[in-house]
């Protein structure tokens, strides 16, 4: 896991880096590529589900499709995660690229993905599946098993902070999107 | 690892230990020159300092909360006085005060000079010169510990930090060394330049009575000689006009007359101008190229101050090079260097604000508005707008090269007041500015008195109703009528780049009736309270100082309020003659809005060739030194494109006004904006204008895509004691008219309570 990964190795002020968007005038496209870029470096995701009123948070290795419109993540069927999202599909995934360092607290690009979770099944779940593996090929043989669903989250919206406190929203418009 | 090394101790290698002047200062000492006594204490001392006072972590956070391209030169200000603040309140550890001590025990009972010598200004080249701080006449050993704190903080300079790519500024690697001098309190002074800026085949001197500060930085006017590199002959002599010098005092140095005997005589006689002239000739020979040389006599000895490669030295007046404005070029970074300024440099900048140009401004707007240009042909009209756009252009050009400068007075009172003080909030000094004659709160108060007596008497809200249905303005109830034209009168033109008319003025007066009443500003009941309690932490020649300081910062304060009223009082006349040009155009069919004022000109004296419109600029996140161009108007922002829409949740800015508010926004575009404003509402703008001040006492918050913690916003909003937060990017694109806000002014946060959350 040692590749791409975002770890600063120089802290100058000013040094522009592609996790900064923050205070500039923002723009959809700019907010795009950098939700793009960030989902390219990190491997992991929290994930929350809940059922009954309670909530479970969980660590998965997730994959974004390019247009932003879909989430994937690959799970044993008999987790309390996946019984949670089958039996309310409403979920959030949280990504970030904090390093844990104080610097962090500016620096760092948190995104809660809010949307909802389906299992695709035939020839759309071999797509999805393709797509998955293209990100984590070493996931293979986990996300193949036949105990594993892959979840296919469609996203509503991105709740994006950057520079500490600063939040834009990010919606998506209509049903299915191409991929 | 010692913390201190004496000049002899230091090795030329060790550049990074001590920075580059402290080592030209050891060559210059082992070479047999005369330097005035000194050590330095090391870049280890600032490492140690800052490492385990947890100080790094601190620096981080300050100059991360913004990215620094989208800081405006006033926003970096506002950062390296946070900065500044922190050194000061952060205690020293134990063990290395103890160690600056006794490494320091010799400067005990003598006057001494704290100077900063930088590792990274020589790493960046020796142009970047002066962007640290220096003092003089320090005295004692406590002092000396705090003025090191100051040197070390000045790493972190507003100077510095526009440079900060070039000096390649990082918390974790940066650091700076101190030189820690005897003062050579000469009695004549200057600069030598062993090859002449202008001809290489000669060296200058310059020279000035008593320390060479007053020369270095523009208020002192040095005598000057040339002289022939080869044989050392004079080929040039140039008298100043000699009246003052700078002189040591208690604290600091101040500026003094000189006695009428030195007024007749040049500073160096031509013995000791030949001996500067040999001692820059064997630095040159020492340090292999020209260079650029402090000095000063100090009985028969002459000292050398410091030395470095000759390069362009800024000087005090920022407009030294070439024809351009320097607030005109590509790169603005050199000018905003000129705007600090020194005490004395800004009390004569006042002299000349106050007794000629507001005056000049005031008397040019005057004599235009006794011109009808209503009644002028088409020639005479277009002739008017183009006088008139001359007349706006030198004031204009005034603005930036006077008055935007005498802004510094506010902030030189705020360091001053930060370093006698330590406050820990770093911006606690704008409190004592006060509001006295802000001409803004005094149309306020105005206002706010008629609003009363409408809000008292339903018989006259039933009449100016009355009046405002019918629009016919005559014969106004006299119990109001002679404020109504009274008002006229005094702020008519100062409602931006448009007049008031009396229906506007008597709409907003009913406006400002509906509210329950309207806020009044803080006034000055605790101000004369603090202001003695500040004035009571000096004794003799300090408490002088303090009070010179405090009344030139209000000065500074007060102006950078008034001075847009004045210009805006011009450029409503500029208005007036391009507005009777439009109507005369349009009346004949001819598509005038869009024009500028060169264009309404050009077209009335040649109807056939009506020009296309200018394109407007737009202003991305652009770099400090491309930024306050007036022309530029702030970024669209795209929030709905590809299936994908964008919209705000919580923005970030600068806490300017402390307090919480919670209301609607109105988001201010255009004038009409302004007039639509209603009591309760946040207002959201991209920058407030003094012209458009009238409306903050409706306000319940206000948001500002400007930043800075002295703007007009921030010292409006601070005034009626409503939240603000200022530097929010984007803020009128994002935020719309009717959203749901929550500023909150103790962090600098504006939060929008978003449908569908």
């Amino acid at each position: 896991m040692k590749k791409n990964n975002d770890k600063r190795t120089s802290s100058e002020p000013g040094t522009e880096t592609p996790m900064k968007a923050g205070h500039s005038a923002p723009r959809i496209a700019r907010l795009k590529s950098l939700l793009g870029e960030l989902f390219a470096r990190q491997y992991f995701s929290v994930l929350a589900t809940q059922s009954e009123g309670r909530l479970h948070t969980s660590l998965v290795a997730f994959a974004a499709t390019k247009d932003l419109g879909v989430v994937l993540f690959a799970t044993p069927k008999a987790t309390r995660k996946f019984h949670y999202l089958t039996v309310h599909p409403e979920v959030s995934l949280f990504v970030d690229n904090r390093s844990n360092d104080v610097a962090d607290l500016y620096r760092v690009t948190g995104v809660t993905i809010s949307g909802t979770a389906e299992v695709p099944s035939g020839p759309d779940r071999e797509a999805m599946l393709r797509l998955y593996l293209r990100k984590h090929p070493h996931m293979e043989e986990f996300a193949r098993s036949p105990n594993s669903a892959l979840v296919r989250v469609k996203v509503r919206k991105y709740d994006v902070v950057t520079e500490f406190q600063n939040v834009m929203v990010l919606e998506i418009e209509g049903g299915e999107r191409l991929r | 690892m010692r913390l201190i090394l004496s000049f002899r101790e230091i090795e030329e290698r060790e550049a990074n230990l001590v920075g580059g002047k402290a080592v030209a200062l050891s060559r210059l000492s082992k070479a047999g020159i005369d330097v005035p006594a000194g050590v330095c204490v090391t870049v280890k001392a600032y490492e140690r300092f800052v490492e385990r006072t947890g100080l790094g972590e601190r620096l981080s956070l300050i100059l991360d909360r913004k990215s620094f391209t989208e800081l405006r030169w006033e926003e970096i200000w506002d950062v390296s006085l946070r900065i500044r603040n922190l050194f000061l309140n952060t205690p020293l550890p134990p063990d290395v005060k103890a160690a600056l001590r006794e490494g320091l025990e010799q400067f005990s009972g003598v006057p001494a000079v704290v100077r900063s010598s930088s590792p990274s200004e020589d790493a960046a080249g020796t142009s970047f010169a002066g962007l640290h701080e220096s003092y003089v006449n320090v005295r004692g050993l406590d002092s000396l510990l705090d003025h090191i704190l100051l040197v070390w903080a000045s790493l972190w300079s507003d100077r510095a930090l526009l440079y900060r790519k070039e000096l390649g500024l990082d918390v974790a690697r940066s650091a700076m060394a101190v030189i820690v001098q005897e003062l050579a309190a000469g009695e004549k002074s200057g600069v030598a330049f062993s090859v002449s800026p202008h001809d290489p085949a000669n060296a200058a001197v310059e020279a000035v009575y008593g320390l060479n500060q007053g020369l270095v930085d523009g208020t002192v006017e040095p005598d000057m000689w040339l002289l022939e590199r080869a044989s050392g002959k004079i080929v040039d002599f140039r008298a100043a006009r000699r009246s003052e010098a700078i002189r040591s005092v208690a604290g600091g140095t101040a500026l003094a007359e000189l006695p009428e005997s030195a007024k007749k005589t040049p500073p160096l006689g031509v013995g000791e101008l030949a001996r500067v002239f040999e001692t820059v000739m064997k630095v040159e020979a020492l340090f292999g190229g020209p260079q650029d040389m402090e000095w000063t006599f100090k009985g028969e000895t002459l000292y050398v101050l410091q030395a470095r490669p000759i390069t362009a030295r800024a000087r005090g007046d920022g407009m030294s090079e070439g024809g351009e404005k320097p607030w005109e070029r590509s790169d603005r970074r050199s000018w905003y260097l000129s705007l600090t300024r020194s005490l004395e440099s800004l009390k004569r900048l006042r002299r000349r604000i106050e007794e000629e140009l507001i005056p000049g401004m005031d008397a040019d707007a005057q004599t235009l508005s006794g011109v009808d240009v209503n009644a002028m042909a088409d020639r005479a009209l277009a002739d008017e707008i183009d006088r008139r756009r001359l007349i706006h252009g030198k004031w204009v050009d005034r603005y930036w090269a006077d008055l935007i400068p005498f802004a510094h007075g506010a902030r030189l009172f705020g360091q001053f007041y930060n370093d006698t003080v330590t406050p820990k909030d770093p911006f606690e000094f704008t409190a004592l500015l006060g509001s006295e004659g802000l001409e803004g709160v005094e149309r306020n108060r105005q206002l706010s008195e008629m609003a009363a007596l409408v809000r008292n008497s339903g018989e006259l809200r039933e009449h100016l109703g009355e009046k405002m249905r019918s629009r016919r303005f005559e014969d106004i109830d006299p119990a109001i009528a002679a404020r109504v034209d009274g008002f006229l009168e005094s702020f008519g033109d100062t409602a931006g780049a448009l007049s008031w008319g009396k229906g506007e003025l008597l709409a907003l007066i009913l406006r400002l009736a509906e509210a329950k009443s309207a806020r009044g500003g803080a006034g000055s009941r605790n101000l004369e309270k603090k202001t003695n309690a500040f004035f009571d932490r000096f004794t003799g020649e300090e408490r002088e100082r303090a009070r010179d300081l405090l009344e030139l910062g209000r000065a500074s304060y007060r102006m950078r309020d008034n001075d847009n009223l004045h210009l805006a009082r011009v450029e409503a006349q500029l208005g007036k003659s391009v507005e009777a040009g439009k109507k005369r155009l349009e009346s004949r069919g001819l598509e005038a809005a869009l024009l500028d004022s060169e264009q309404v000109a050009q077209v009335l004296r040649d109807p056939s060739n009506v020009p296309l419109v200018k394109p407007v600029p737009t202003v991305a996140a652009e770099p400090v030194e491309l930024q306050d161009n007036p022309h530029l108007v702030p970024e669209k922002v795209v929030t709905s494109e590809g299936g994908f829409r964008l919209r705000a949740r919580q923005l970030t800015g600068q806490p300017a006004g402390q307090g919480l508010a919670a209301g609607k926004a109105r988001v201010i575009l255009g004038r009409a904006d302004l007039l639509e404003f209603r009591p309760g509402e946040i207002l959201v703008c991209d920058a407030i204008d003094p012209a458009m001040t009238f409306i903050v006492p409706l306000a319940s918050g206000v948001v500002e895509r400007r930043g800075g913690m002295l703007i007009h916003g921030a010292i409006i909003a601070r005034e009626y004691g409503l939240p603000c937060v200022t530097g929010v990017q984007s803020a009128t694109s994002l935020i719309k008219t009717g959203d749901s806000l929550v500023v909150d002014g103790y962090l600098g946060i504006v939060t929008l309570e978003g449908a569908g959350e």
